[in-house]
Order: C-alpha cells, then structure tokens, then sequence
C-alpha cells in the first residue's frame, strides 16, 4: 500500500499527459455564419406557391429559390483567406412560411483564421472549373454531387447557377392548368459566373462569431436596366438567353446585398 | 522494456492509465435485458475485413456512416437476415419477399403484401444504389438512414408484424446468429446482440447492392456504344438539343443514379385541392400542404425490371408512364414546372426510342450476382 501511495501522483500525471492532449486546444480561429434571406421587393419571399406577389399587375408566386455561391473569402491588403470553395444555398428549405423566412438559410465555418479583413467575396455560380465536372466526380452530399443532381444538366455538361421556380397568372384569373408555372434555370457557361465583393470591415478575433447577413431580392432580381420586369414564359431552356444574362448581372447590381 | 513489468506496480500503473484512456474510443454497445442465460462468444475469431466499394464509375463515391462501416462478416450477416422469414411474427415472410433481385429488388406487384397477407398502400421500392440515398427513404421521404429504415417493416402490422424483442430474443439463441454476429461486430456474448446491430447487417448489405454495369454505364465508360434508337432515346432523356422534343426526363432522374434524390407531384392525380390528395405522400409526413401528393423519384437504373411503376403501382408498363407524362399530366397548385400538363409532343417512334434508352440502364450482372442471391437457397 506503502508503494501504491508513492506512485500515485505519477499515476495523475501520467493521465492527465495521456488523455488531456484530446481535449485542450489553443483557440486561435473565429468562427463566420452566413445567413442568406430572400425578399420580393419590400415583402418576405415565402415559397412554395403560398404567397402571391405583384408582377406588373399579374399575380406571380414562388416555390423554390436556390443558388450556388463559390470562392468564399475574406479579403484585406495581405490577400484572401478562402472560406468555403462552393456552397449550395436551397432557399426553398427555409423559405415556407414567414417566420422561417426571416431567419433564412444559415452556412456555418469554424476554424475562420483570425484577423481583419475590408471585403467579403464571393461568385455566384460554378467557376468554370468545377462547371468541368459532374455529379460522378463527388461525394453524394457534396454540393456538387449526387444529391445535388438536380442542378447538373447533361445537355449544357454544367450546373445550374440559379434556379427559380413558380407560377404566373397569365390570364389573370386565378392560379389554374392554362398559366405559366416557370423554371428559371440560369448557368451552364463560364460568362454567366458572376464574382461579387462586399465591402464591410470584419474582425475575426479568437472564439468570437461573425455573423454576416445576405439578402437577395427576387423582384430586383428580375428587373431590366430600364426598370420593367422581364417576361415570364414557360420552361425553355433555348429561350430565355437575354432573361438569364439580367439576372445574373442583377446579382452584382444590388438585387443581392451584405445587410 | 522487461524491467517495466518488473513489480505489479507497473502493470498497475499501466493498466490504470490505459483503463482511464480507453472509454472514449470503445463503441457504445446497447445491451438488452438478458433472455436467456448469455452465451460467451470470445473464443470465436474476430477479425473484421473491410468491404472496399468498388470504383464504380459512373456512380460517385458512397458516404458511409463512420459507426457502420462495411465489412465482409457484417455484410453477409445482413444478407442472411435480409432473407431470413425469422424476422416476421409468422417466420413466413423476410424483407427479401418484398425486394428479390430479379425484380430489381421490387416484388413487381402494384402493392405489397405482408406476412399475414393484408396488402399495404404502395409499391415497394427498388434498393439498387439504396446507399446513395441520403435524402430520405421510402416513397415519402420519412426516415433518414438505411439502419432506421430496417427498424420498421419488422414492427409494421402490415408488413412482417413482429417485435424486435422476439426478433432478437430468437437471434440470441440461434444455431448460427451469436457466430455471426460476433465475426461482424466483435460481440463478446449472446445477450449483446440487439435490433441495433441486426438493422447495421442489413444496412450494411443493403450498400452493397451497387449496380454500374448497364449498357449505359459501359457507353459511358466507353466500353460500350449504343443503338441508333437508344441513343435517339438518350438524347430524348437528357433534353440533347437536337432538334427532338424534350421528354424532360434526366430534371427528376437524372445521372449518375438516375434519381435526383427528391420528392415531386408529377401530376399523376386529378385533384381540386391540395387537400384532395388520397394518399398525401411527403405531405403527410411533413404537414406541409404544398408537399401532399409529393413522391421520391425513384432511380430508374433496371426499371425495365420492376414494373409495375408509380408509388401505388397504377401503370403496368413503360409505356403506360411515358404515354402519362406525353398527353400531359393533372394540374395541381404544387405540380413540378418541368411535368408538363400540355404533353410533350413525343412521336410513337420518339416513345420507342425513349423505351429502348430506358432498357439499356438495365443492369443483368447486378441481379444475377451472386453475391446478392438468397443465401438459404
């Protein structure tokens, strides 16, 4: 017992040498939520064909919003930190009723390296070497991958950027079978990426969270430089050439904004 | 080294350190209440091997969950209990009756049947490539994983209409199972085999059915070329802008799984409301109006195999479907923008070939491997 007694604390050390390294961890990383909502006009966006909304004096409704962003950064004088490489944002998750519209779609990172940074960047879309890919070359879960599948297109070998989706009063009269239900689907090609930078002082100190704020706004999303809306037609991928270039310019004048 | 060990002390010291380290690595074993008097199980070799997936291109890499990884005792255990009829209340009837490989794991009725032969409200779903899909399982979406999902057919009054306790009460005291269980999970006695390991064998078997040997697969590998008329069907599939009309079909079952793990109305019921919806699908599951009448598109590698087709088995053929989708489907206030309600303007000769495509993603070395065949047999 004598000896026991003796090696006891050696038998502590020994312990706490062994097992304490898994859990103490110098916390030297901040950590970033991103929260995307979506609007039209002044309105919350609630999807899924619930809320009808004005469209040059048509009824329009919405039911499902989503959207690849990549090359995720952080940008002050020494460079960029990169954040995430791509990211799909499915609105149409979080976007059923009004309550779960106002919290919106939330992307978390731990491990955000500390320090200051002006801008905040990012692309809207695939970059064009990952438009390279398919669905085969990833994980099922991974934004690009299987479960995603939906948003690659054999026939343009890419991803859809942007994809919205609803339905359009065209003869006024109410939601029925002769209306328009519309799949917007925007992407495929290297000149439809669009790379947006936000100005906005972000100081990432140690264990502290970040939290940035992102509104994309349906209706400014869909307005011509002269200010009418575009035209809403039926699903052609052909035919909305001109449609999907407004858009996108959109999502770098304004439609899409740091709150 | 040897004068470590020189006085018990040491191995004291040792065993203390080791003891105070280990409990967080050890998987957490759920023990039921002991049925029988537990028999030991350590003198039988435990020695689990690793499944590798296999490249199988075009398909991408499975997740597998890090707590049930894929090895080959645990696979074939999960083989022997997907076919065992010891899993039903009356032992007549195993997951397998519902899922045999040659109807590419269907039982090609419009609805299934269960142990006591009440028949259910759908059709029983494919489970080729069901390791991919990691967006819900079952027609509605409802359960997440493959090991969840195996907790419920065994306790479903209509399907096999038994406990789990019975289930494991019988596997415990098995000629076969306690060895079976022990070279997969590296049990030390029978009383610690459970319902939890029993749906792990089985998800874990459930992963292996990979099929990626269809023609399609070979042309896509380029081992392989199609016919004119599979590829006018390919084209037809994928929208190909060739001149054709657009079938539309590669938004909802697109590759490489053939599915886009999601849930669709594809219009196939005339309603007047959301509420009108017999059976409610995702609605049903979610409570969310907009998701009624919402179904997972099922995969549509070996489809040729598994008629008849829809979630309640109403169309006996390809072509009925196609001839669906063609003459334009129900208009519905959540009816999928790409499930045109006008038709789509396939020509008789555009249906054939869209046919002849959907023949080429039959896989015959998947539903004849031997590997996925009934192991009593």
């Amino acid at each position: 017992m004598k000896h026991l007694i003796k090696i006891l604390p050696f038998v502590y050390c020994l312990v706490f040498i062994t097992c304490g390294k898994q859990t103490v961890e110098p916390i030297d990383t901040a950590s970033l939520n991103l929260s995307f909502r979506a609007t039209y006009g002044e309105e919350t966006l609630v999807l899924d064909n619930q809320k009808e909304y004005d469209y040059e004096g048509k009824a329009v409704r919405f039911s499902k919003v989503n959207f690849y962003l990549a090359n995720l950064v952080a940008i002050n004088d020494d460079g960029e930190t990169e954040l995430s490489e791509v990211q799909f944002i499915d609105l149409t998750l979080t976007h059923n009723t009004s309550t779960e519209a106002e919290i919106g779609t939330v992307r978390s990172f731990s491990k955000v390296p500390i320090g200051e940074y002006k801008y905040f960047g990012l692309g809207v879309g695939v970059p064009n070497d990952l438009n390279k890919t398919n669905p085969s070359d990833y994980a099922t879960s991974h934004p690009l991958g299987a479960n995603n599948s939906s948003e690659y297109l054999e026939d343009w070998n890419g991803y859809i950027f942007v994809r919205i989706e609803g339905e359009y009063d065209k003869d006024g009269d109410g939601f029925g079978s002769n209306d328009i239900a519309f799949s917007y689907q925007v992407g495929g090609r290297e000149n439809l990426y669009r790379s947006v930078e936000f100005e906005s002082t972000l100081i990432f100190s140690a264990g502290e969270t970040v939290n940035l704020d992102f509104e994309l706004d349906i209706k400014q999303l869909f307005t011509r430089p002269a200010g009418s809306l575009i035209r809403i037609i039926d699903y052609d991928p052909t035919d909305i050439n001109e449609e999907r270039q407004i858009i996108m310019n959109n999502f770098e004048q304004g439609a899409f904004q740091l709150k | 080294m040897s004068c470590l060990f020189r006085n018990n002390y040491s191995l004291l010291l040792l065993i203390l350190v080791l003891f105070a380290c280990k409990k967080e690595s050890r998987p957490t074993v759920i023990t039921n209440p002991p049925i029988t008097d537990a028999k030991d199980l350590s003198d039988i070799s435990y020695n689990p091997v690793a499944v590798e997936i296999p490249n199988a291109f075009p398909l991408p890499v499975m997740d597998i969950p890090v707590d049930n990884p894929l090895t080959e005792a645990g696979v074939e255990l999960g083989r022997f209990l997907f076919y065992d009829p010891l899993l039903s209340g009356n032992e007549r009837m195993a997951c397998a009756d519902c899922h045999l490989p040659k109807g590419g794991f269907t039982d090609n009725l419009a609805v299934s049947k269960g142990t006591d032969g009440i028949a259910g409200l759908r059709s029983s779903m494919s489970l080729i490539n069901a390791g991919y899909f990691t967006k819900g399982l079952f027609w509605d979406g409802r359960i997440k994983t493959l090991e969840e999902q195996a907790l419920l057919p065994v306790e479903d009054v209509i399907e096999l209409h038994n406990d789990w306790e019975s289930v494991v009460e019988k596997m415990q005291v098995h000629n076969d199972y306690p060895t079976r269980f022990r070279k997969a999970f590296g049990i030390n006695t029978t009383n610690e085999i459970t319902k939890e390991l029993a749906v792990k064998a089985i998800a874990q078997f459930e992963r292996s059915l990979i099929s990626f040997n269809s023609k399609y697969d070979r042309v896509v590998r380029n081992e392989a070329f199609f016919e004119e008329d599979e590829l006018t069907g390919f084209e037809l599939f994928f929208d190909e802008p060739n001149g054709l009309p657009d079938a539309e079909c590669g938004h909802c079952h697109n590759a490489p799984l053939f599915t886009v793990n999601q849930y669709f109305n594809n219009g196939i019921d005339s309603v007047g409301s959301l509420e009108d919806f017999k059976d409610k699908g995702l609605g049903a599951i979610t409570n969310n109006p907009f998701d009624n009448g919402k179904f997972r598109a099922p995969s549509l590698r070996n489809i040729a195999l598994t008629a008849p087709y829809m979630h309640d088995g109403r169309f006996q053929t390809l072509e009925e479907v196609i001839d669906h989708y063609n003459e334009g489907a129900h208009f519905a206030d959540n009816i999928d923008p790409l499930i045109k309600t006008r038709g789509l303007g396939l020509s008789e000769q555009n249906k054939k070939e869209l046919i002849a495509f959907l023949h080429a993603l039959t896989d015959t070395s998947f539903v004849n491997n031997p590997a996925y065949q009934n192991p009593f047999e």
